[in-house]
């Protein structure tokens, strides 16, 4: 299996970036691999906390040293700061060299405290957010079974008429929807009333690159740690949902494949 | 069971936050995150995500041309988008936490009745852990009885971790600090375990944090009750430093004064005390990394929320961290905590 990072340096490869700086939770959940952060509902953080070089292990700033141990080396592994400064006095020596950076959502502040870092550099700073979506659509296999096993997890619970859960809740519970994190992957349930007919048409022009538009009152998202954007290429998995109702495929070489029970 | 009322809880919120957007000279806002579009709209998105993540993408329904826009999360492209429309961008995270006091009555009511909820749901799921249960088995009776408390929205996933008792039980501590365990796993209890809880729930839209620690499956010895009591002498010391017009370096001192401890008596990255309201972690901060002036502007004012959450380790014995959860009052600090956090209780 390749790790998520060494997809995501493919990726920068091609688009020549020379490192990424990450704060969205979608983003640093997807490129620190099986590296845990204490799940919170925060919408992604302010400033970056991950920064994936051109080559290598990514750098985390982390309040849960436990849960990269293992994953990272120690040295990767940094503490979390209440001093904003910190961010100017990590990032040079990890940044060093390179001319072209990326980064995704943040707050206006940590954006403006990474373009202060670089400014000493002729280093271009860009929006890296659509490169992330295209790099974490494909799921390989064994992703793809832990997202089914989540998706399976979502599913018992509306079932059970739960309205709590072991795991992580990513959604407030509804008689007929969930959306929990399992073992660090998202599954979603959506068994409530919806058009089945335009969610059909959906799936059935799903395929690669072809993603249809909203239409029908269907949205399509992807899923992978947490939620992502959605991006049609094979490997990828996602949630079509229209009203309450919804179901979660990938999209393989065969056509979509149903990953809902 | 205090129900949401628009006028006691958003209204106050919405007149501070235009309060706050005026002084900042700021026109209007582009929130994405659930906690920024609770505070400001009032409005609860039942059927969203929890985080408001990934709302970015409905900047499409239209970008603000000219003046200040207010904004939370952004990407860069539709920062250079808002510059071209001749829109200057400000950090709303500035703006949203010189809004969030003073609360009103009501808020501060809410706030302490979710405290005391989320102790209830700690009571109740006491004695429900059984030796064997795993970590994540405790979290989903939790969060059970956090159902049934009236809590239904969790801001974290709860930690329920096991203590390490060795360092070496913990290669992953920061070299110089205390082991520590943060992320809830499928490990199973054992008796003698040390079982630590950190748990918070949103209550419309206020934050709750509590914390305690318990032994499984046996009475706390002598060597464990050493640990709560060092706990407990930090985090009153804390308690008696806190007042109106002290600081979080007042605090900071408070922790350390005859503290002889090799680390610092709280759990590293982290800090000793903190305020909670509308964000689980306001100022003041106290034993972070913050430079020592930035401590000394956190001044505390009456109605402020604190957990005071020392951490107490030794080597071979393992660890104890709570929260002692206080309100400033006008002339020091009342308990809010119904618990006895500060001493060991037997689970499973």
């Amino acid at each position: 299996m390749t790790p998520p990072w060494a997809r995501l340096q493919a990726a920068m490869a091609e688009a020549r970036l020379d490192a990424l700086l990450l704060a969205s939770a979608a983003a640093t959940a997807f490129a620190l691999g099986e590296t845990r952060r204490i799940g919170v509902h925060n919408g992604g953080l302010p400033s970056p906390a991950v920064v994936v070089p051109e080559s290598g292990y990514p750098h985390v700033i982390t309040p849960d040293a436990d849960g990269a141990w293992g994953v990272l080396p120690p040295d990767r592994v940094h503490p979390m700061a209440f001093d904003p400064s910190m961010l100017a006095r990590l990032l040079p020596p990890l940044l060093h060299g390179a001319r072209r950076v990326g980064m995704d959502t943040c707050s206006p502040g940590g954006v403006a405290a990474v373009r202060a870092v670089l400014r000493t550099g002729a280093v271009a700073l860009v929006d890296a957010s659509p490169m992330l979506a295209r790099a974490m659509a494909p799921k390989e296999r064994r992703e793809v079974t832990a997202l089914q096993r989540a998706c399976h997890a979502a599913h018992d619970l509306v079932a059970a008429g739960a309205t709590s859960s072991p795991w992580f809740p990513l959604e407030r519970f509804h008689p007929d929807r969930a959306g929990v994190e399992v073992d660090g992957w998202a599954g979603f349930a959506r068994t409530g009333p919806g058009d089945e007919d335009a969610i059909v048409r959906t799936i059935a022009r799903l395929g690669h690159g072809r993603l249809p538009r909203p239409t029908d009152g269907v949205a399509v998202w992807g899923v992978g740690r947490r939620r992502e954007p959605a991006v049609a290429v094979e490997g990828a998995v996602l949630l079509v949902e229209h009203g309450r109702r919804g179901v979660t495929v990938c999209l393989t070489p065969d056509g979509p494949q149903l990953l809902s029970p | 069971m205090i129900r949401e009322d628009p006028d006691e809880l958003w209204r106050p919120r919405l007149s501070r936050w235009e309060a706050a957007c005026h002084a900042a000279r700021v026109d209007t806002w582009l929130l994405t995150t659930m906690a920024a579009r609770r505070f400001v709209e009032g409005e609860w998105d039942d059927e969203a995500d929890l985080a408001g993540e990934l709302d970015t993408y409905n900047f499409d329904a239209g970008l603000p041309a000219g003046g200040r826009v207010a904004v939370d999360r952004v990407d860069l492209t539709t920062m250079e988008q808002l510059r071209a429309l001749g829109t200057e961008v400000v950090d709303a995270g500035p703006i949203l936490a010189a809004a969030r006091r003073p609360r009103a009555a009501a808020e501060q009511a809410v706030l302490i009745e979710g405290h005391q909820l989320t102790e209830l749901a700690v009571k109740a799921t006491m004695p429900r852990i059984r030796v064997g249960m795993t970590e994540r088995d405790v979290s989903g009776v939790f969060a059970e009885e956090a159902v049934r408390a009236g809590l239904t929205d969790p801001h974290i996933d709860q930690v329920w971790t096991v203590l390490p008792k060795s360092a070496r039980d913990a290669p992953w501590a920061w070299l110089g600090h205390p082991p520590y365990r943060q992320l809830t796993s499928s490990r199973a209890l054992v008796v003698g375990d040390l079982l630590a809880l950190d748990a918070g729930y949103l209550h419309h839209g206020y934050m709750t944090d509590v914390g305690w620690t318990f032994v499984v499956g046996r009475e706390s010895n002598a060597a464990e009750r050493r640990l709560s009591s060092a706990w407990r002498a930090v985090a009153e010391r804390v308690e008696a430093a806190v007042r109106p017009g002290a600081t979080a370096v007042d605090l900071r001192e408070a922790a350390l004064d005859g503290w002889h401890g090799g680390s610092p008596p709280w759990p590293f990255p982290l800090y000793v005390a903190h305020g909670v309201g509308w964000a689980s972690i306001e100022p003041p901060l106290a034993g972070t990394d913050l430079p020592r002036d930035a401590e000394a502007a956190m001044v505390i004012e009456p109605g402020m929320l604190l957990l005071i959450e020392p951490y107490v380790w030794e080597e071979g014995v393992g660890g104890f961290r709570a929260e002692l959860a206080i309100e400033v009052t006008d002339d020091g600090s009342r308990r809010v905590s119904r618990l006895p956090v500060w001493e060991w209780r037997t689970v499973g």
